[in-house]
């Protein structure tokens, strides 16, 4: 898998890797790039060689994750045991005592001690030939390109959570290490899942218990698994073509606790079940209803494994607040994939704001736009402007306090009868796809808060604004005087009240919608349609 | 059997109703929401409860521990969706009961009644998976817009009626003396009183900052010598506390201001509550969306959220505000609380958490704030029934509230504290459809 992406280290220049999909229309970009190619690609490896072939198939044994004949090379060892030594930090970090709430501020110290020492580590148990890779001209050493992706796979020291987007830092520094030649193509695929990747899983959910980290832009029982994705495309993987009957535990026994209990050591889907049951408590099929209803495929483990790849594509890679923090180097290239189309059905729709009144569900909007746009994102500063294109009152932009708007009540009249944009209702033959979201889930906690004001207790909040972006502005407001002697005159935001440019709330504009058939569907090649520029010219 | 009354049975069963019917049910909801003003006037007795998240089971054990609906008047404070298996049912089910008893419940609205929030955790994953449409999320979204933003309980005693311990154990804390008053009573798990405070004890529970709030009973003319006026039939001397009693300290625990987050620097005053234009999806920012979306916190003045909405306050807010206000309390919810409630700032500011258990993992015991009528004012009453009050008097009795001088001390407040239901009442269910990705 190696050799297309194989990257010469003696002539290779490495760059310290930039975020830069900073809003929805970059998706797009991502999309087509080198490193989304580079990343679907080493997904799809990885699936396919912890999926049994050959004689292998007979039974499941071959591919049992803790089985004795995994071959474990040197470089796959290096890497356990770095990760041994990042999580024999956490004991080094116990978590603060006192009022308990999502997310303990002592990650924050292990985070910081894990980046101290990230490159002395990296240095250690990276191999030779990349470790000792300097820097050219104006770039960075490889360990420190690499160095980015590692961290980053350990959650939000700011936001004290953890979630998908983070999996797939870790994953990418894995799959650099690979294109740099640190492992070998069709021997370490297995001792990495196995062992390296399970490792890694292994510290996230000792991170998860100690420090109770939030999950990462949740839909609450409605998403797939609070924290992780990979294990669920591995695990399958490793029961995808071994025949009913020969071994596979089906799909069902995810709800039967002995099933788990024996499976969860050697396969990664159960493990990652296992975990579930660990920290949930109550019915699984209530707790974790996504994952129930899959137990029931109709295929098994082959279907579920390639709808886990569909839904990666679609959910994960696909989805703008789990990627936007995912920063591009020289490994993992911004450049475009020549001749790389969308997938099919996406459609990176940028609506007026002014064109819709009611945010309509994401699916029921043909090119998937307008509905997920928080239509005061992009709102004329004058709102009277904004208001009139608007068929109703209900979605206006919020409009200045103003003495004389006392609005608690508006006409009857106005509302009485079906309100608008209110479809017949129609049944549908099955579940459409989740809505495309176009806020920002992993930032689903709290609190960077820097400055002054820094809470002195856990987590603050369970509910961040998916708009939120970490505060970077300066120590805050200090003194405020209660807003009372400003609102006399003029609403006047926090912000200018003391003059002071912070971002505390940014506004996201933009959706767009994930296309029906992700691009990890159905093999290695990425399929693109080519609907992009036709989309593009609808959006001006 | 009316409709209505069937879909509350078939609600209290945890099973959904028919999307026609929830549309009907929508429309009427809306109709009664309309009228409600932003900041709604609820009279005590009410108990005040924090998020459910869709813990559907756990609701039923807070109405269990509480009081069944409209047995017990109920004011809650939002965050009735999102993140748990059953948002649909604990909403429609609310919702049920504030059409059929719109003077019982009051519902006021969280961050998470919101079209932009639900998309992101659940809400509208969950309509989609049980209707398999997105009508049903469409039509709560629309009865969001409508939730007052606040609610403002009068009436309230200044001390609760001791409870008892059922096995009348001795309590943790005894009332000192027989004539003191209780101020605060909880009573934990299983129904025990696990404390009891004076109002001299008035030290602060739950909380760290430990500061007696022995603010001065001011005496003034009392929100009772000035309602006298108000009420219909009785001429301000006609009431059983005569004339005399206008200068007499009136024995009530003030006004209570309930707001799902908490304050806004926009915000001074309650009557500039009622100045928003509060139909619409929660903003990004501005008044209406700080008053979802803020926390207390221990900061002087105004912080940063970063939740990325809202604001962090301090006490020196919240004691300003209350100040001007003449509030004695504000409570609210949106926080996570291990304990279910937590009293702040001198006990100006309390948060009320009723998801116990909260996302099936945090191991949190939940809570519900009863706030007592008071018995010894006999404003409420005349000639031993109690005055109903209309709208217009609602409306000056708040005035009266809002713009008077009030004797500050804070209500007697009962915590009532619970675990998550028991689960092995809830059976396997059938698998729901495929979804998308694997069919």
């Amino acid at each position: 898998m190696a050799s297309p992406f194989a990257i010469p280290l003696p002539t290779h220049t490495f760059r310290q890797p930039k975020k830069l999909i900073n809003n929805n229309e970059d998706l797009p970009h991502f999309l087509k790039s080198k490193a989304h190619h580079l990343l679907v690609s080493c997904i799809q490896h990885f699936s396919d060689a912890v999926t049994p072939n050959g004689p292998d198939t007979k039974s499941t044994e071959s591919r049992y994750a803790d089985s004795p004949a995994i071959f474990i090379s040197q470089p796959v060892r290096q890497i356990v045991e770095l990760l041994a030594t990042v999580e024999a930090i956490v004991d080094e970090v116990p978590p603060v005592e006192g009022p308990r709430r999502f997310g303990n501020v002592a990650f924050r110290a292990w985070f910081s001690t894990v980046e101290q020492r990230s490159l002395d580590l990296l240095r250690k148990y990276l191999p030779d030939s990349i470790v000792n890779t300097p820097a050219k001209d104006d770039g960075v050493s490889a360990i420190e390109e690499l160095n980015v992706y590692f961290l980053g796979g350990f959650g939000s020291a700011q936001r004290l959570d953890y979630g998908t987007g983070h999996e797939l830092s870790f994953f990418a520094f894995l799959c650099g290490i690979w294109v740099l030649g640190g492992f070998e193509t069709g021997k370490d695929e297995l001792g990495l899942v196995f062992k390296a990747f399970d490792a890694y899983l292994a510290i996230i959910r000792k991170l998860v218990l100690t420090y109770n980290l939030e999950p990462a832009g949740s839909h609450g029982v409605w998403g797939l698994d609070d924290h992780s994705f990979l294990p669920y495309i591995f695990g399958s993987a490793q029961l995808a073509a071994t025949p009913e009957g020969m071994g596979p535990p089906a799909p069902g026994t995810i709800v039967e606790e002995n099933t788990v209990t024996r499976e969860r050591n050697r396969n990664l889907y159960f493990g990652a079940i296992g975990f579930i049951r660990d920290v949930k408590k109550g019915p699984f099929w209530e707790h974790s209803p996504y994952l129930y209803d899959i137990s029931g495929a109709i295929g098994g483990w082959k279907k579920i494994n390639l709808g886990m790849m569909k839904m990666y594509a679609a959910e994960v890679l696909g989805k703008f607040p789990v990627v936007q923090h995912f920063p591009f180097g020289s490994i993992f290239s911004w450049d475009l994939v020549e001749g790389a189309k969308l997938p099919s059905g996406f459609t990176p729709t940028i609506a007026p704001a002014a064109s819709s009144s009611t945010m309509l569900p994401p699916t029921t909007i043909p090119g998937g736009g307008e509905g997920t746009k928080a239509p005061w994102s992009t709102l004329p500063s004058d709102p009277s402007k904004g208001l009139a294109a608007m068929p109703t009152t209900r979605m206006r932009a919020a409009s200045p306090i103003s003495q004389s708007n006392i609005a608690n009540r508006v006409p009857v009249s106005a509302l009485r009868g079906p309100p608008t944009g209110m479809p017949p209702p129609s049944s549908r033959p099955h579940i459409t796809p989740p809505p495309n979201i176009t806020l920002n889930p992993e930032t689903t906690t709290t609190v960077p808060v820097p400055g002054g004001f820094a809470p002195a207790i856990g987590g603050v909040a369970v509910t961040t604004a998916p708009w939120a972006k970490p505060p970077t502005g300066p120590s805050g407001f200090g003194k405020g005087s209660g807003g009372g002697d400003s609102l006399d005159t003029e609403p006047v935001s926090p912000e200018s009240v003391t003059g002071v440019d912070t971002p505390v709330r940014r506004v996201r504009s933009g959706s767009v919608t994930v296309g029906e058939t992700g691009s990890l569907a159905g093999g290695k090649v990425v399929e693109y349609t080519n609907n992009h520029n036709n989309n593009k010219e609808e959006e001006k | 059997m009316s409709d209505l009354d069937r879909a509350i049975e078939q609600l209290r069963q945890c099973r959904p109703i028919p999307e026609l019917q929830v549309r009907e049910i929508c429309f009427k909801a809306r109709e009664i929401l309309i009228e409600e003003a932003n900041v709604q006037i609820v009279d005590a007795p009410v108990t005040i409860c924090g998020d459910i998240h869709g813990q559907f089971h756990d609701l039923m054990e807070l109405f269990r521990v509480g009081g069944d609906c409209p047995d017990t008047n109920y004011l809650f404070m939002g965050d009735f969706v999102d993140r748990g298996f059953y948002s649909l049912e604990s909403f429609l089910l609310l919702l049920c009961l504030k059409v059929r008893y719109p003077d019982r419940i009051t519902l006021i609205r969280g961050n998470h009644e919101s079209r932009q929030i639900t998309t992101v955790y659940g809400f509208y994953d969950e309509c989609i998976r049980k209707y398999g449409s997105a009508n049903v999320w469409r039509y709560c979204c629309d009865v969001f817009d409508y939730l007052a933003l606040g609610a403002l309980v009068i009436g309230a005693g200044s001390s609760v009626q001791p409870t008892r311990s059922a096995d009348g154990e001795d309590t943790e804390t005894k009332v000192r003396e027989a004539e003191d008053e209780v101020e605060i009573e909880v009573i934990g798990l299983g129904g025990v009183v696990t404390r009891q405070m004076s109002r001299r004890d008035a030290g602060m529970i739950n909380s760290t900052n430990l500061t007696p709030s022995a603010l001065p009973h001011l005496s003034s003319s009392g929100p009772a010598g000035a309602l006298l006026t108000g009420v219909p039939g009785t001429g301000a001397s006609g009431n059983s506390r005569g004339t005399a009693n206008a200068n007499t300290p009136a024995n009530t625990g003030g006004a209570v201001l309930c707001v799902h987050g908490g304050l806004s620097p926009l915000i001074d005053s309650v009557d500039k509550i009622r100045l928003l234009d509060r139909k619409q999806e929660v903003p990004h920012d501005g008044a209406m969306c700080d008053l979802l979306w803020s926390d207390p916190e221990e900061i002087d003045g105004w912080g940063l959220s970063p939740r990325g909405a809202g604001f962090l306050f301090g006490a020196d807010i919240v004691k300003q505000f209350n100040h001007l206000n003449n509030l004695t309390l504000i409570a609210r919810a949106h926080q996570l609380v291990m304990e279910g409630f937590k009293e702040m700032f001198d006990s100006s500011i309390v948060t009320v958490w009723s998801a116990p258990n909260y996302c099936y993992r945090c191991g949190n015991v939940a809570a519900i704030l009863e706030l007592g009528e008071d018995n010894s004012n006999a404003v409420l009453r005349s000639g031993g029934e109690e005055v109903l009050f209309n709208r217009e008097n609602t409306r000056r009795l708040a005035s009266t509230y809002m713009g008077g001088s009030m004797k500050r001390g804070g209500p007697g407040r009962r915590y009532r504290v619970f675990e998550a239901a028991a689960q092995d009442s809830r059976g396997m269910p059938s698998k729901k459809p495929m979804p998308y990705y694997f069919l």
